[in-house]
């Protein structure tokens, strides 16, 4: 109920036009009621008082009540279409706010794709059943009351005859609806296992073929293609069974009507004329119409609910990085940093560090290199406070990190991070990323610095060049080069580079730490690799070893006193 | 009324359960709506004989339908309105009775034998989409894309299934209905017909002038639902870049405009494509107007041709005739985008992008792994040619390391070996056969490759380990990731080997996933084994244990390494230097360094501090 609610929120902006829209909606309705009730009157009192004009007095009546329902109906659709488009576009804005402050630890819990479903289809299917289901729910429900009030004022004791029959009928279909509810959920898990083997399958190509795997793996998509067909279709063949049902239980709700009715007819002191008998068994049809379009209501409903919960859910994270009470805001910083007694896991794993301790000065160069899993991109991640520490304090300035506020602290750090992830538009926007003010001559000066610009001019269009979705259309150094570019572009006081060299060659990855080296910006800067032509020309270079720093010094120094360095180096050069 | 559901879940399909992601709406005409027609309609063969039997059952229901408000009607006239027979009455209400049953019977059965149908239909798309997929030639998925495959494949086919399983009753029974109806109202009078029809081209006027101007908005509609699906997908995929560059405030302004263009786009889109419904209510509101009115009059004038249970019956008629008008005017653009969609999933099949299976595939019993690459050609894209005149040979456990710049054609080598892709011209030889001539499975049996970015599925590490070679023991593949330096932090995760690997392996390293794709193939034992600068994202230390490992296991066996590192290079037997798309050095690196060619020069810009080193040492 609580997800059904904060999601209902997202409405209250258009209670207005929502209340105006049922209001229609109820009139339209009540109008199309009248329609039988004037046929009755045209053939009661038209046909028997032998009044042409009469008749057609009613008939003008009904055509005037169906232009007004029509007119009615139009602009109640109208305001439920404008507000429920308005609904999803609020609830996706949210969302995306949301994710947007997330830590990386909240990252870490959610799978890219569960976040885009939610934002995407989700939203979608909440709109629908505001659009679609309320608005059935509400016209079903109308219809439903107006035609079994009509037949008691028709006929009361006929009419008792519905009584009778409507609470069996709705029995068993609200039977049947439920029963038919899990069976829903399993078609979904269904084809979301069919989905995920296609996906995987597909991105994992080479490998399948590697390995000659394709017997399996179309084994596997079969086994999951064919229980979504057994599922899927005993749910199609519930509900083609169960609307003809509907239909059934209406029709001989009609003959058993004019049978009573009949009988009534022919017994003038009941009062009942052929007129009424026919609009009568025209109600009945009509009240059973709502059944079926109550089904589908029931439908919109539980997808609805389930989506519901989905967004629910994310809507209701608190991100665990949040901004402090009472935030100290950096405009510039010397960039002198300090880690003290500094522990952290993630999660509930292994500790990372313990007790670490380490301090960087203002405009210092420091490599770090160290074996896999040492926490060398960890202890960078702690820094703008992707994750928060446990244990100990960080600080910039000799201010605690957690003591100024987030954008301003982060604005001050640029990290280039190993995923190099670029966005669909020109090489140039993707290089102006985190500085949008930047000239076209700061966008080269920061390619060239990287070794980006000369390919970038090779390419069609030079900075202009369109790169496809998720940067799409470039190789793995390229990539590297303009991701370098943009940190080095926006780059204020500190700048990280996640061990973003791995796939350039020896000579790039030298004139791009040279480049660094000769630029007089005063910044602090921490390159991370694990390759030693990266990080020599460093001013210090921190040996990092399972969340512990075994050695620090010059290339020079090291070499001869760090045993774990000198095999390093030993492993990385032919000439030893 | 309940059109107007039926009218929204077509224009969203992706409100089906599971569908997630990819999902765009098909609104798009089919290119060739008779080719993909009779093509589908070949495809359903075997559901022919189904197919016929749901259509008797719904002829046989559509023409009860028709019947039952006749005998309703005679029933009032004759034994209500002009006489007063209570127990004949009674047995025509039996008899209608039995006919609603009859028709609840047919319907049902018909429905029953839809839903098998059009499940199979689809069972079967997928089916044979995902088998041919298998076999496609991989510069297929360059092409095509993956996100535009899965599409296809899901989408797609489910706008064909949406068609399917609700379209072919609707348009059978609606077109039946239509005739049953107008042929059961001129039968009863013809007057009264002609009133009931004096509205049709005013609505048929109206649906075509509607039509295309619903056609436009959807596509504009479609085009910026689109481009929401990529705004989202990429921003959230992004989130943690645009984080660091700390843009979120910007995004989300660049995200809701789009959102926003989206909104406005589906807000024209349904307003115009929701007056279908109003209209087609007055329509029937008129129509029936005019049946009280002229028929009313009638009864007065001549009531011995004109009776109320006359009256009464076409009012019946009115609504029976107007329903499927509206639902065949609905339906219309759901078959055209299913059309589409058929086009588009017989593009996959129709691909011949394949590697081929040999016709008399040579056996490789006894294989000992001779590779050799006979002036090979090759391009991804014709005119721009990646490799030219590649010739080379490796013996049986030789080392053979490619070096060159990025973009090289290093890959591409190994892309060809594989069979990845064919050659363009010329021929690479397995112990002196073509690769074309062995059995695929044969040929890639041979060979273990590790990939630049290593892939796994989601599953445990033991099932990820044991992907290439499924009876290995326990045993053997302790002994495997031992051999690749895994064992260790494997056993230190808390769930061992049985550590279910996550989406984009976040509880593991690059390094780590690059140690497990190495004990896969270590496991996988092949003759041939292929390195694609496994060892760059590993640091030294690590890959200087899978050195030692690599040492051993290249022992009788062809390894061919792609590597920047030129201390694995330096011990290769022989160096393949590739630049400008062909091999334009060739030899051990002694006699490439004697050369003072191209590799030289790439060998100092590389070692450089080497050499200072080795002074200093001196």
């Amino acid at each position: 109920m609580k997800p059904f609610l904060e999601t209902m929120r997202f409405l209250s902006p258009y209670r207005k036009p929502m209340v105006i829209s049922f209001i229609l909606l109820i009139c339209s309705s009540l109008l199309m009621l009248l329609q039988p009730k004037m046929t009755q009157w045209a053939i009661d009192i038209g046909i028997a008082a032998g009044s042409p004009v009469m008749i057609l007095g009613f008939a003008a009546a009904i055509g005037l009540s169906a232009v007004l329902s029509m007119t009615v109906s139009y602009y109640s659709g109208v305001k439920l279409i404008h507000a429920s488009q308005h609904m999803s576009y609020d609830m996706r804005n949210e969302l995306f706010k949301k994710i947007s402050a997330f830590s990386f630890a909240d990252f870490d819990a959610w799978r890219t794709g569960e976040l885009i479903v939610r934002i995407n289809s989700d939203v979608s299917t909440i709109r629908m059943f505001i659009r679609m289901g309320l608005f059935l729910l509400i016209q079903s429900l109308i219809i439903l009351i107006g035609s079994l009030t009509s037949m008691f004022i028709i006929n009361a004791r006929i009419a008792s005859v519905m009584a009778v029959i409507m609470p069996i009928v709705l029995a068993l279909f609200f039977f049947s609806a439920s029963s038919i509810r899990p069976i829903f959920e399993q078609v979904r898990t269904a084809l979301d296992q069919v989905n995920n083997t296609l996906q995987e399958n597909l991105v994992g190509a080479k490998l399948v073929r590697s390995f000659s795997r394709q017997p399996e793996e179309i084994r596997k998509f079969d086994t999951g293609n064919l229980a979504y067909f057994h599922i899927s279709r005993k749910v199609s063949m519930l509900i083609g069974i169960i609307m003809p049902l509907m239909m059934l239980f209406g029709n001989l709700a009609v003959v058993i009507v004019l049978y009573a009715g009949g009988n009534m007819v022919a017994d003038p002191a009941n009062g009942m004329t052929l007129g009424s008998l026919i609009a009568f068994s025209n109600y009945t049809l009509t009240a059973f119409f709502p059944l079926i379009m109550l089904g589908m209501v029931l439908s919109f409903l539980s997808m609805a609910l389930a989506s519901m919960k989905r967004v629910h859910e994310l809507l209701q994270i608190t991100p665990t990085i949040r901004e402090p009470q009472d935030p100290v805001h950096l405009s510039s910083c010397a960039g002198r940093i300090t880690f003290s007694d500094v522990s952290f896991r993630y999660g509930d794993g292994a500790p990372v560090f313990e007790h670490f301790d380490l301090s960087i000065d203002s405009g210092e160069m420091v490599g770090i290199i160290g074996t896999t899993g040492a926490g060398k991109s960890t202890l960078m991640h702690l820094l703008p406070r992707f994750y928060d520490t446990q244990e100990g304090s960080i600080t910039l300035d000799d201010i605690d990190i957690c003591r100024i506020s987030l954008s301003s602290l982060r604005s001050r750090i640029t990290i280039a991070l190993q995923e190099t992830m670029l966005f669909s538009g020109t090489i140039a926007e993707n290089i102006r990323f985190g500085k949008p003010d930047a000239t076209d001559r700061e966008i080269r000066e920061a390619a060239a610095a990287a070794c980006a610009h000369e390919f970038i001019m090779e390419k069609e269009g030079g900075y202009e060049h369109v790169l496809g979705e998720r940067g799409q259309g470039l190789s793995g150094g390229q990539r590297q080069r303009i991701s370098i570019a943009r940190a080095i572009l926006s780059a204020p006081d500190i700048l990280i580079l996640d061990d973003v060299t791995s796939a350039l060659d020896a000579s790039t990855e030298r004139t791009i730490i040279e480049h660094l080296h000769a630029s007089e910006v005063s910044q602090t800067r921490i390159i991370i690799s694990q390759k030693i032509n990266a990080i020599r020309q460093t001013d210090r270079i921190l040996v990092m070893d399972r969340g512990t720093i075994i050695a620090s010094g010059t290339h020079d120094e090291l070499i001869q006193s760090c045993r774990t360095y000198q095999e390093i180096y030993e492993t990385q050069n032919p000439a030893s | 009324m309940a059109e107007t559901a039926a009218h929204e879940s077509k224009t969203t399909q992706k409100i089906r359960p599971g569908n997630r992601g990819h999902h765009h709406m098909n609104f798009e005409k089919p290119k060739d709506s008779k080719a993909s027609r009779t093509r589908l309609l070949r495809y359903m063969k075997e559901l022919t004989p189904i197919l016929l039997g749901s259509m008797v059952f719904l002829v046989t229901a559509v023409l009860l339908q028709v019947a039952a408000p006749t005998v309703l009607g005679n029933a009032i006239t004759d034994h209500l309105e002009r006489s007063l027979d209570l127990s004949a009455f009674l047995r025509q209400m039996i008899i209608l009775s039995g006919i609603y049953l009859s028709m609840f019977a047919s319907r049902a059965v018909s429905s029953v034998m839809i839903a098998h149908a059009s499940n199979r239909l689809i069972y079967k798309m997928r089916r044979d989409g995902f088998e041919k997929l298998q076999r496609l030639s991989l510069s297929y998925y360059d092409r095509a894309g993956v996100g535009d495959i899965i599409s296809r494949m899901t989408n797609d086919i489910e706008t064909v299934y949406n068609a399917f399983s609700n379209g072919f009753s609707s348009v059978l029974s609606g077109t039946l209905s239509i005739i049953g109806t107008l042929a059961a109202m001129f039968i009863l009078n013809i007057p009264l017909s002609f009133a009931v029809l004096s509205v049709v081209p005013f609505a048929l006027l109206f649906v075509v002038l509607l039509g295309r101007r619903v056609k436009v908005r959807a596509l504009e509609n479609q085009k910026q639902v689109g481009g929401l699906n990529t705004a989202i997908e990429e921003s959230v995929e992004g989130m943690k870049i645009i984080q660091t560059f700390h843009q979120e405030q910007k995004q989300y302004e660049g995200f809701s405009e789009v959102n926003a263009r989206a909104r406005d786009a589906a807000i024209d889109f349904f307003v115009e494509s929701y007056k279908m419904m109003p209209m087609m209510e007055l329509m029937n509101g008129i129509s029936l107007a005019l049946v009280v009115a002229i028929g009313g009059t009638l009864v007065i004038i001549s009531p011995e041709l004109y009776s109320i249970g006359l009256i009464s019956a076409f009012i019946l008629y009115a609504r029976q005739f107007f329903e499927p008008i509206r639902q065949l005017s609905n339906i219309y653009n759901m078959l055209q985008s299913a059309l589409a969609g058929a086009e588009r999933f017989f593009q996959i099949i129709d691909t011949d992008d394949m590697i081929s299976e040999p016709e008399h595939p040579v056996t490789a019993e006894e294989a000992r792994g001779d590779v050799a690459f006979e002036q090979v050609d090759f391009s991804y894209v014709t005119g721009t040619p990646v490799l030219e005149q590649i010739t080379f040979s490796a013996s049986s456990g030789s080392v053979t390391a490619i070096v060159g710049p990025t973009g090289a054609g290093k890959t591409t080598i190994i892309n060809l070996l594989n069979r990845f892709y064919d050659v363009d011209a010329g021929r690479i030889t397995v112990d002196g056969r073509d690769i074309r001539d062995y059995r695929l499975s044969d040929l890639r049996a041979m060979m273990g490759v590790v990939l630049q970015e290593p892939f796994f599925f989601a599953g445990s590490i033991r099932e990820n380990l044991m992907y290439g070679r499924l009876e290995a023991s326990e045993q053997q593949m302790i002994e495997a990731a031992t051999l690749a330096n895994a064992h260790h932090f494997i056993s230190c995760l808390p769930e061992g080997y049985d550590t279910i690997l996550t989406e984009r392996g976040m509880n593991l390293s690059q390094g780590e996933r690059q140690l497990l794709a190495i004990a896969r193939t270590i496991l996988a034992d092949p003759k041939i084994l292929i390195l694609d600068e496994a060892t760059s994202n590993i640091d030294s230390l690590t890959e200087a244990h899978i050195q030692q490992a690599m040492k051993h296991l290249m022992t009788g066996k062809t390894s061919l390494v792609i590597a920047h590192r030129l201390s694995t290079i330096k011990n290769a037997d022989q160096l393949l230097v590739i630049h400008d798309h062909t091999i334009i050095e060739q030899g051990t690196h002694q006699e490439l360094m004697a050369q003072q060619g191209f590799y030289s020069r790439l060998y100092s810009i590389q070692f450089e501090q080497a050499q200072v080193t080795e002074d200093m040492s001196i």
